[in-house]
């Protein structure tokens, strides 16, 4: 479960930074554009800069959920063990 | 060893996790798609007023978490109960993030507009104050060793940070500045806005405010996990 939320984010991300990256190729090809489309970089960047700070909190709540979910079935067993 | 009644918990707490986290994702796909492929390319910036749906969003998102982060200091003044705290606690968490993506996507979107990434512009100065008082909130968390001090210290800060909010809402129109008067919400003009990019901003703010949500049940999650394990080793020590 964790590995493929791992693996869906990943992909999302993936796509997050294709899709706009393939959209801009395009429209910076065409023609007389070239004046209002000088900053296309400034937009790839935002947009970079954006879905990586989403994903990459969403990564660490996920890995910092999974952990401490983990330490709790670790201590309670200790626990058990102690009591017994 | 997880009793039953936990697992199942748990694994409904999975399952409704994994089904919001597709929802979320999907409609973030949707989002990019409109933004790049549906909404019009405006005439004087250009391509990079694409940013507007992100920057806007991602402001009025960390509004709305700061104003969940006030609802929850209110509320634990009252209670005075952990629900309360965590709830507050974590909306400061997830609004900061939301609050510095607005930050970083508007100097990214400055630069080409402005010729400058920072100006001290009134809009912006306010902007990074409220940026700071929620820091200040997360450093009080850190760093106060009692943790019913640091609830109530930080649900001062909390309660007083929101007035601060309304503030900034306000600041383009109260004081004269570079940065754009309010385009939406109550204080905005009813034609501010062209009909297609305000279809899809409002899908993005839609969007960002479900991933919000999402983020928050997630966070709110992780506090309540950080304070079993802290009972947990009290009562092995």
């Amino acid at each position: 479960m964790h590995k493929r939320t791992t693996v869906a984010l990943a992909m999302m991300l993936l796509a997050a930074i294709l899709i706009p990256q393939a959209v801009l190729a395009s429209v910076a090809g065409q023609e007389g554009e070239t004046v209002r489309n000088a900053n296309l970089p400034y937009l790839f960047a935002a947009f970079a800069v954006v879905w990586a700070g989403f994903f990459g909190y969403l990564f660490y709540i996920h890995q910092r959920n999974s952990n401490l979910r983990q330490e709790i079935d670790e201590l309670k067993e200790e626990l058990e063990q102690q009591k017994s | 060893m997880a009793s039953a009644q936990q697992v199942r918990q748990r694994s409904f707490t999975g399952v409704a996790g994994l089904g919001l986290l597709v929802i979320v994702a999907i409609l973030l796909l949707v989002d990019l798609a409109l933004i790049f492929l549906w909404a019009p390319t405006e005439l004087v910036l250009g391509e990079v007023q694409r940013i507007f749906y992100l920057h806007v969003p991602s402001a009025l998102v960390g509004f709305m978490a700061f104003a969940v982060v006030a609802v929850g200091s209110v509320g634990y003044f009252w209670k005075r109960t952990a629900k309360w705290d965590r709830l507050a606690h974590s909306a400061v968490e997830v609004g900061v993030m939301f609050f510095t993506v607005a930050l970083i996507s508007g100097a990214i979107w400055a630069k080409p507009v402005w010729g400058t990434w920072w100006t001290w512009d009134p809009q912006l100065t306010t902007t990074f104050v409220l940026w700071v008082v929620y820091l200040v909130y997360l450093m009080v968390r850190a760093y106060v060793p009692s943790k019913d001090q640091a609830a109530r210290y930080s649900a001062v800060i909390g309660i007083m940070g929101f007035p601060l909010v309304l503030l900034v809402y306000r600041a383009a129109e109260l004081w004269a500045g570079i940065h754009p008067g309010t385009v939406v919400g109550p204080g905005a003009e009813s034609d501010a806005l062209d009909k297609d990019i305000s279809l899809v901003f409002t899908f993005s703010l839609a969007t960002f405010t479900l991933l919000f949500v999402y983020l928050l049940w997630q966070r709110v999650l992780v506090h309540k996990a950080e304070e079993t394990v802290e009972e947990l080793r009290a009562s092995i020590k």
